[in-house]
């Protein structure tokens, strides 16, 4: 059986078929054989039997009237019977009467007439034996006793086993050519199979599709294995084009966060000048201006992080159809009078867990597309659905099998053809010249990555667009974790207290040294972690100020460190691109109550003297 | 023609023919008179296995075997008379006129008869009577079955024109062991 495993389908087949067709001719032919040979035998017996009846009868005047010569010339007909050996003719009287040998063998005696086998016939290894009573009238006469060799048989057996043998020859290769050509109707089509697949395993063409012929079950093999063609190409190009967003994410971020530092720069020095340039208005109105600009450029750089996963949020239950509802009658101002806009809000929609905001913002997004998209007048539809997903459509669309709540953004625009719409998501990729930044979508894209969702975007040119968000379903209920960023801040008094600045990029080191310095703070600033743990080694410190992103030891390993070592210590993190690695942290408020580069001085300032005073509440308590 | 409704049983005959052959054999190869007429009344009672009589016969429940004239064969047949067997008797006659030859199914016609025969076979001619006789030339004079000694052997001539005409059929192993076979086309010999 393992040999069997070893050789092709095809020479399988063959195998089988032919191994089938020779057992049945053998099975046949034998049976066959035996019937013939049986068939020969009670032939033989009915021809020596009506030979035996004959010449009794023949013998039976001659027995009555005693004429053995008679007798004897009767049974003397038997030469030209070859195979007859002997015949003999008893009287009542068991005396030998007549007799017969055939001339070629010795001569041997008659049976004595008490030792021939009863009435009938009769076979042993070598001759056919009858015995016959001989009547006349009713009336007992005497017995013949005939004895005929199995030359019949044996020319039986000789012709049928050359026949046989013949036949047998002439069956194998029938059979063995009919095997080789119907194996094809089984193999062919597997054959077809495993030369897609073998292509796709060494080309790696995933393009090629088996050839489908009839309905069987190796068909509906073949048809499976294209579906699953299908989706694995499906499924490959998903993958690829995640891969190629994350990595833009990852280059995105990277730039943002670069972008930031100096940001933080630029904004914190425009700061301190402006502060200096009070009584000189002309170059108070060029810092505003440089202020302004920083500002955008904030803006543009929140844009990117949002696309590359990593902004800081506010994310809560929320209910979309509240939300559609809430901001419908701005969206219908944003699409002006030419655009029709319909909410179609499923009834009791699943809540999902988003950052609204955001939301807020990629609806507008959405809005202000299918505007540009729609030339004169048109419909933009937005609706809402619950619907759950399940195998193969989840594969299909790169999210996990579950319940999802489907945003669905239609519009009767200009629709997008495939090689705009392997585009859209893409970072500064926009269809509408200057009139776009080509991050509105990139935005979506990121938000709904973070929030383990995913769009599915479905349009022919001419033909209008319609864009599926599919949001997880939310089960569970979580506290709702806040970006502090944003919270109104007190006003700032000069502060008090040793903190210690850890930060990569020296210029913000020293722009922030300076800043916190120049409010009452006594600061040390270094630019690793390292040296601020050798720092706090020596020195007391109040408050730890680091940025997140830093060679070797980061900001999030640091402040494990600190909280260990130094639980006095009051540690603020600051990034221009917190990652992924901020769950490692014990201590999640920490990365909850991160500060966003670039950061506005009277956030800092704000920040810095909430962590102080709760560290002075501290200390109070413990006195 | 319909066959002959003597109906022996096999026992009872092959007990009657052991008897018989015994006799026969204890004389085959001698020509002695006692000898040959236990033969030929051997003879005799086997002829009836080979012959079929026109129906009806005189009795149907009666086999009527006659010697017409003196012969020393009577007292070989003799035991057989009114021996009863199944579907009938054995009947040994002895006619003294034709008239009463005309009963038999069988009938031997003794040498002595021989200066009548001519009479007695006109007499019979054409009636469903076996004719058998050791009177030499029977068969040619117009008998039906006639003894003769060859090689110290009793065998049989027999005129199957003669059987034919009477409508008695004789089988034809009968005719096949006869010496001398006279038909009426062919007058032919064996």
């Amino acid at each position: 059986m393992k040999a069997l495993s070893l050789i092709s389908i095809r020479n399988k087949l063959v195998l089988i078929i032919f191994s089938v067709s020779m057992v049945v001719i053998t099975v046949i032919g034998s049976v066959h054989f035996f019937l013939d040979i049986q068939h020969a035998k009670k032939a033989m017996r009915h021809d020596l039997t009506s030979l035996t009846e004959l010449l009794g009868n023949r013998s039976s005047a001659a027995l009555a009237f005693d004429i053995d010569d008679l007798a004897t010339e009767n049974l003397g007909s038997l030469l030209h019977i070859n195979n007859v050996v002997q015949a003999c003719v008893y009287k009542n009287t068991g005396d030998l009467f007549a007799s017969y040998h055939r001339e070629s063998d010795q001569v041997s005696s008659c049976p004595n007439s008490d030792l021939l086998p009863g009435v009938g016939s009769k076979f042993d290894s070598s001759q056919l034996v009858v015995v016959q009573e001989i009547f006349q009238k009713e009336m007992s006469l005497g017995k013949i006793y005939l004895a005929s060799d199995l030359t019949p048989i044996k020319a039986v057996l000789w012709n049928i086993g050359l026949f046989s043998f013949l036949a047998l020859i002439a069956a194998s290769l029938i059979s063995f050519i009919l095997a080789s050509w119907l194996q094809g109707f089984i193999s062919k089509s597997i054959l077809n199979i495993t030369d897609v697949a073998n292509s796709i395993i060494e080309k790696g063409d995933h393009s090629q599709r088996v050839a489908i012929s009839g309905a069987d079950e190796v068909a509906k093999l073949g048809g499976a294995f294209n579906d699953m063609l299908d989706a694995l190409e499906k499924q490959n190009a998903q993958i690829n084009r995640i891969e190629k967003m994350d990595a833009l994410g990852q280059l995105t971020g990277g730039i943002a966060h670069d972008f930031n530092n100096m940001l933080g720069v630029i904004v914190g020095y425009s700061d301190l000048l402006a502060e200096t340039l009070v009584d000189q208005p002309v170059m108070s109105k060029y810092v505003d201006e440089i202020t302004h600009a920083s500002e955008r450029g904030a803006a543009l750089t929140k844009k990117l992080l949002s696309f590359s996963k990593v902004n800081h949020q506010e994310v809560s239950d929320c209910n979309i159809n509240t939300l559609l509802l809430n901001f419908h009658h701005m969206l219908s101002r944003t699409l002006t009078s030419r655009v029709e806009m319909t909410l179609h809000l499923e009834k009791e929609l699943w809540p999902v867990w988003i950052d609204e905001g955001g939301l807020v913002d990629v609806i507008l997004n959405f809005s202000i597309n299918a505007m540009h998209a729609i030339e004169g007048n048109g419909r933009f539809d937005i609706q809402t659905l619950n619907t759950t997903v399940s195998h193969p459509a989840a594969a299909s669309l790169g999210i996990n099998q579950g319940d999802y709540v489907v945003l669905s953004f239609v519009d009767t625009g200009c629709g997008m053809d495939k090689g705009t719409l392997s585009h859209i998501f893409e970072p500064f990729y926009t269809t509408k010249g200057e009139n776009g930044t080509g991050l509105g979508l990139s935005q979506a894209y990121g938000y709904m990555k973070q929030f383990d969702g995913v769009i599915k975007v479905e349009s022919q040119p001419g033909e209008g667009s319609t864009f599926s968000l599919y949001f997880p379903r939310y089960s569970k209920k979580f506290e709702c974790l806040l970006v502090t960023e944003n919270q109104p801040v007190p006003s700032v008094q000069a502060g008090s207290g040793v903190i210690l600045l850890v930060d990569d990029e020296v210029a913000l080191l020293a722009l922030n040294h300076e800043l916190l310095e120049k409010n009452g703070y006594t600061v040390v600033s270094v630019d690793s972690a390292e040296k601020a743990l050798d720092i706090l080694a020596h020195q007391e410190v109040d408050l730890l100020i680091s940025d997140i992103v830093m060679p070797k030891i980061d900001g999030y390993q640091l402040a494990s460190i600190v909280n260990e070592k130094f639980p006095r210590v009051k540690i603020q993190l600051v990034s221009g691109c917190p990652d992924a690695s901020r769950s490692a942290l014990k201590d999640k408020t920490l990365s909850d109550n991160m500060l966003m580069k670039p950061i506005k001085l009277d956030t800092l300032l704000n920040r810095v003297d909430a962590l102080l005073s709760s560290a002075d509440e501290l200390l109070d308590l413990e006195a | 023609m319909l066959r002959r409704n003597f109906n022996f049983t096999a026992m009872r005959l092959s007990a009657c023919f052991l008897v018989v052959l015994g006799v026969m054999l204890a004389v085959s190869g001698t020509a002695c008179a006692s000898q040959e007429n236990s033969i030929k009344a051997a003879y005799l009672y086997q002829i009836t296995q080979f012959v079929e009589w026109p129906e009806p016969r005189p009795s149907p429940d009666a086999f009527h075997l006659c010697v017409f004239g003196v012969d020393q064969i009577s007292n070989k047949l003799a035991p057989l008379h009114m021996r009863e067997e199944e579907g009938g008797h054995i009947e040994v006659l002895f006619p003294t006129n034709l008239i009463d030859t005309l009963n038999c199914e069988i009938i031997y016609i003794s040498k002595e008869k021989a200066q009548a025969l001519s009479s007695i076979l006109k007499a019979l001619q054409n009636k469903p009577v076996v004719t058998v006789s050791s009177i030499k030339d029977f068969v040619k004079s117009g008998g039906m079955i006639g003894f003769t000694i060859i090689n110290n052997t009793v065998r049989l001539e027999i005129n199957h024109s003669a059987a034919i005409r009477a409508g008695i059929y004789l089988n034809a192993k009968l005719l096949e062991i006869a010496s001398f076979v006279m038909n009426s086309q062919s007058g032919g010999k064996r």
